[in-house]
């Protein structure tokens, strides 16, 4: 089989994106899939055993990389079986396009909204630029083959805000990324409780602090500490992770690359919906031995199934076998 | 009068004019400095750029503040590109993280003066007195803020062309070039040192490609703890000339080359921490800006011989051999010996003066 990715960006560029375009082409490589080819606009590239990686200049002005992208596309695609496409709009345009003409299927990775972003940033493009985006990625999503999104959220943004119908949305989460080797073990803390929040933590706070109390009557070094990975570097991330007793997410707002990272830490991480449910089950967890076992391989076992890159290699290659 | 004596009076002769000349001005501008001021003693001389560099106050509230003063066109030159790096580093607008530098309070002209002030940051605890854990973790923080700003695509280059031109492999290799004819010129008789930075400078050719590859990155070519402001999460940047766009290792090979004679301990724990979780080819890109920076190093040291006498020439040897001794344990992939470190250490504090020793404590907040 042959596959190519298309990717807006390559390592040593950095962001989540750009990691894994590249682990994913390694992985696909490992998995003996077969041809593996990587287009990226980048300047340098980092090398992969086993992976053709091509280019197109970012330093060259936009319509000149969009038309120079598309072009090599066109020539790399050629007895693709599939492309496989990270969703931005200098290379989901080229993609779709190339797909057209030659025949190949495109599977669009949706792991963020562009277009949302975009438009929270006002400095940088006004109404009418994200009307014409927005126009621009519902032509770009329809004309994909199958739409990849990086969890619900973004499979309710797909079909809430561009109209695409459910049944072309696949749900694939992006696998843990590779746990950190520190220089020194994490200090063990069996009762701390790490709280994980994509949201402001502001808004919990009476909620956590009654929680706290409540556990303290029967844990009375229990406490709850908020993790905010936006101001940590990723060693201090994995760091806190191992040395924590459990860590909580709560349903509505789970940041599933951060829940991913727990997982592969060897904490328990559980996700609760209700404030009762966690009492219970954190005081089950932080006092019985037997029961923070039991969690910790339900993670492993969650983590194998839904978090790991073998899952979603195969995954990937079945939907491809599927196509064809 | 000898040529270092006479290069250091006239420093001397330049700080007290300019200081006696600056209060009144500063005093009309709404601030005033501190008495007694560190920064501009020992061995402040041999430093790049005639400016003052004074602690002082806001007149109306007592803020803390720090006001760089310079009548000398280089010293000027110095601060008017300060002024930009910092308007500019607001303009960028594909940083990953915040770019924290100290707020701006005046740019000033004022007669033959130019006059810069920004705030003082309060440290609760200074980066050295932070546990050594906290000190890894700020570090990889402090480095991950500064590798969220890679300029790759055209309009990044539009935002900093005008300021700063990006290094490459070509550049670094250029630059490290001039370092040996630099050396070579200022200590001709010295063929083991020569023979160091032969055998560097073939490192970098080498290794061109890889610099070339993590190139584009803002870096601060004086990365150390005195650079560094560290308040609660955040950690502000200081000395913005440093700032360039270049090798995203030169930050952490500045940083590591400071390790190696305070903490070696924690050169120890980041550098295994690079190769471990970047790779063995990012690894080598830390190795290749740690002898692109020793051979800085190794040009100003020399260079200072002509500009000393007495204990600080001999000094100047003695970090001429000690950093050598850097640079091959380097290109050999080694750890200098700690009894190298602390004989050198000894041996330089009996040789610093007492004035050097004060600003030294007061730089590194000890």
């Amino acid at each position: 089989m042959k596959a190519v990715i298309a990717a807006p960006v390559f390592p040593p560029e950095v962001g989540n994106v750009s990691v894994y375009v590249k682990r994913f082409a390694k992985e696909l490589c490992k998995a003996s899939f077969g041809d593996v080819v990587v287009l990226a606009y980048a300047n340098t590239f980092e090398e992969i055993d086993g992976v053709k990686i091509h280019c197109i200049k970012k330093s060259d002005p936009l319509l000149i990389r969009l038309f120079l992208y598309t072009v090599k596309l066109f020539r790399l695609s050629r007895g693709a079986d599939v492309i496989y496409v990270y969703n931005t709009f200098a290379s989901g345009l080229p993609a779709v396009v190339v797909g057209g003409l030659r025949g190949i299927p495109v599977i669009l990775r949706f792991s963020e909204d562009e277009v949302s972003q975009r438009a929270s940033a006002p400095r940088k493009n006004n109404f009418f630029t994200i009307r014409l985006l927005s126009f621009l990625q519902k032509r770009i999503l329809k004309r994909a083959r199958a739409i990849s999104a990086d969890g619900d959220f973004l499979a309710e943004v797909l079909f809430l805000s561009y109209e695409v119908p459910k049944e072309k949305i696949r749900i694939d989460r992006n696998p843990a990324p590779k746990p950190e080797t520190l220089p020194f073990p994490p200090e063990f803390f069996p009762h701390r409780i790490l709280f994980a929040s994509t949201a402001e933590n502001e808004a919990r706070k009476e909620e956590l602090e009654e929680l706290e109390n409540s556990l303290r009557k029967k844990i009375p070094d229990a406490g709850i500490f908020p993790l905010d990975e936006a101001n940590i570097s990723r060693a201090e991330k994995w760091h806190l992770l191992r040395g924590a007793g459990v860590i909580l997410f709560f349903s509505c707002d789970v940041g599933y690359s951060l829940y991913a990272c727990a997982l592969s830490s060897g904490i328990p991480a559980v996700i609760f919906s209700s404030k009762e449910q966690a009492e219970k089950t954190l005081t089950d967890i932080l006092e019985n031995p037997g029961t923070r076992r039991e969690a910790i391989a339900n993670g492993n076992s969650i983590l194998k199934e839904e978090y790991s890159w073998e899952a979603y290699v195969r995954n990937f290659t079945d939907f491809i076998l599927h196509l064809s | 009068m000898n040529i270092p004596e006479e290069n250091k009076k006239e420093w001397e002769k330049y700080r007290t004019a300019e200081f006696n000349d600056v209060a009144d001005i500063l005093l009309l501008l709404g601030f005033s400095a501190d008495t007694e001021q560190t920064h501009t003693q020992g061995e402040r001389y041999l430093m790049s750029g005639r400016k003052l560099v004074l602690t002082g106050h806001r007149e109306h509230d007592g803020k803390k503040v720090i006001i760089k003063i310079s009548s000398d066109p280089r010293g000027i030159k110095e601060l008017e590109h300060e002024h930009l790096c910092r308007e500019t580093i607001k303009k960028i607008d594909f940083a990953y993280k915040d770019i924290l530098l100290p707020e701006e309070i005046l740019f000033a002209k004022t007669g033959k003066f130019t006059v810069v002030v920004s705030a003082f940051i309060e440290e609760p605890v200074p980066f050295l007195l932070h546990s050594r854990e906290e000190q890894f973790f700020l570090t990889l923080r402090a480095f991950e803020m500064l590798e969220g700003v890679h300029a790759t695509a055209s309009s990044h280059t539009k935002i900093i062309r005008s300021l700063w031109s990006s290094w490459g492999g070509a550049e670094y290799l250029r630059s490290f070039g001039e370092f040996s004819e630099n050396i070579r010129k200022a200590v001709p008789r010295d063929t083991a040192l020569h023979g160091a930075m032969a055998e560097a400078q073939k490192f970098l050719l080498a290794g061109s490609g890889t610099i070339e590859r993590y190139s584009g990155f803002l870096t601060h070519g004086d990365f150390v703890p005195h650079n560094l402001r560290i308040v609660g999460h955040d950690v502000y940047l200081l000395d913005h000339t440093s700032l360039l766009f270049g090798n995203k290792y030169e930050s952490a090979a500045r940083f590591l080359n400071y390790l190696c004679v305070y903490h070696p301990e924690l050169e120890r724990w980041i550098s295994e921490y690079i190769r471990k979780n970047r790779g063995e080819d990012e690894y080598l890109s830390l190795r290749l800006m740690r002898a692109y920076k020793m051979g800085f190093l190794l040009q100003f040291y020399t260079g200072s011989l002509a500009q000393t006498e007495g204990d600080l020439h001999r000094l100047a040897w003695e970090r001429i051999s000690f950093w050598k001794s850097v640079l091959s344990a380097i290109l050999n992939d080694e750890f200098v010996p700690v009894e190298t470190v602390l004989k050198y250490k000894n041996k330089r504090d009996s040789l610093r003066s007492e004035e050097e020793v004060r600003r030294q404590k007061k730089l590194h907040q000890i």
